[in-house]
């Protein structure tokens, strides 16, 4: 089942803007490998389990997977054929909000052609451009 | 243990807004120059820049120390701190502390392991939890990088900052919390599909509480 949040204090939330770039949350922390978002966005629950999907299968047999965005925001729609008014729509589905530069992604404990091949296939499904990041060296 | 570098700096224009700020930072960086900063043993900061090449070659051969020198003045400094843009590409802003050859500072440097855990054989994995580490040495005596050895870790050992004392190399220490995990060997997981599941979705729940933390 896709990720959602267990209680809400509100159920539906202003549409807003994605501004600015992500100043956390934007390097690998957990990982070795990770795959970082170059605009801003938004990434459904759905793309999230997708994803979620094709990278347990790359680790499998030795690696770890970490999922560095949560869909905490409820995206609203009203039904086809429905005349204006009558209020805000039902929630449709969650998503996560990403700036440039926020890693979505990461893993650890498989090499990295196998680590790049499963990001390529991700990257492929997600509604923003992505590219592959590795840790940063320590100064 | 590595060498200084030597590196040739420049002052920044003290006549512009003492050549500091954004707009100055930014000019700098056009010109392929990355802003720095001098600061320690209390004298007063000296605000310089320095050539992006100098500050790859330091990222590549993973220095610490550094022999700042400028209008025949010389300091040796070790990087204090590290500002990256948002995407992790470039280096915008170094900081340098002033050290003395005979003192004792703290440095980061990365952990890495060595080996092929025993109990990888047996169904085990290896994970690292911490990836680099605190150490107090003097300047010359920084190491680039701590090598674990991880090669004799059965499924369930684990190596703790306090087994490092072997490891580290001579005049190093470290402040670390001694019962800090560094690497272990964890048993595989079944492979099916459920388990698999179940585990992405405990890392992304454990997520938001890790990057607070961060």
């Amino acid at each position: 089942m896709a990720m959602m949040p267990k209680r809400v204090k509100y159920r539906k939330s202003q549409k807003g803007r994605v501004k600015g770039n992500a100043t956390r949350g934007n390097y690998v922390a957990f990982g070795e490998y990770g795959l970082q978002s170059l605009e801003p966005g938004r990434v459904s629950a759905e793309v999230l389990e997708a994803s979620r999907m094709v990278l347990s299968r790359a680790v499998r047999g030795g690696g770890k997977l970490y999922i560095r965005v949560f869909p905490h925001k409820s995206i609203t729609s009203i039904p086809a054929e429905t005349r204006m008014g009558k209020g805000k729509g039902e929630v449709d589905y969650w998503a996560a909000i990403v700036k440039p530069g926020t890693v979505l992604f990461e893993v650890a404990g498989i090499p990295e052609s196998r680590a790049r091949a499963a990001f390529a296939r991700v990257a492929y499904k997600m509604p923003v451009t992505c590219r592959f990041v590795s840790r940063r060296p320590t100064l | 243990m590595a060498e200084a570098v030597t590196i040739q700096v420049e002052p920044r224009d003290p006549t512009k807004n003492k050549g500091t700020g954004s707009r100055v930072a930014r000019k700098l960086r056009a010109q392929g120059r990355v802003p720095a900063i001098i600061y320690g043993h209390k004298l007063p900061p000296v605000p310089i820049s320095l050539a992006q090449d100098d500050v790859a070659m330091m990222l590549k051969k993973s220095v610490h120390l550094a022999q700042l020198s400028w209008d025949g003045a010389t300091e040796l400094a070790v990087v204090r701190d590290v500002q990256w843009d948002h995407l992790g590409k470039e280096i915008i802003h170094l900081d340098f502390l002033r050290v003395s050859s005979g003192e004792t500072v703290e440095a980061e440097v990365a952990l890495e392991t060595h080996g092929e855990p025993v109990g990888l054989s047996l169904g085990g994995r290896l994970e690292q939890l911490v990836r680099s580490l605190k150490i107090k040495a003097k300047p010359t005596a920084i190491p680039k990088s701590i090598t674990i050895e991880v090669g004799g870790l059965n499924v369930g050992d684990a190596i703790l900052v306090r087994d490092l004392k072997g490891m580290l190399p001579e005049g190093v220490s470290t402040d670390a919390d001694e019962s800090i995990m560094l690497v272990h060997v964890v048993e595989k997981k079944a492979g099916s599909a459920a388990a698999s599941a179940a585990e992405g979705e405990a890392a992304a729940e454990g997520q938001a509480e890790g990057e607070t933390s961060a």
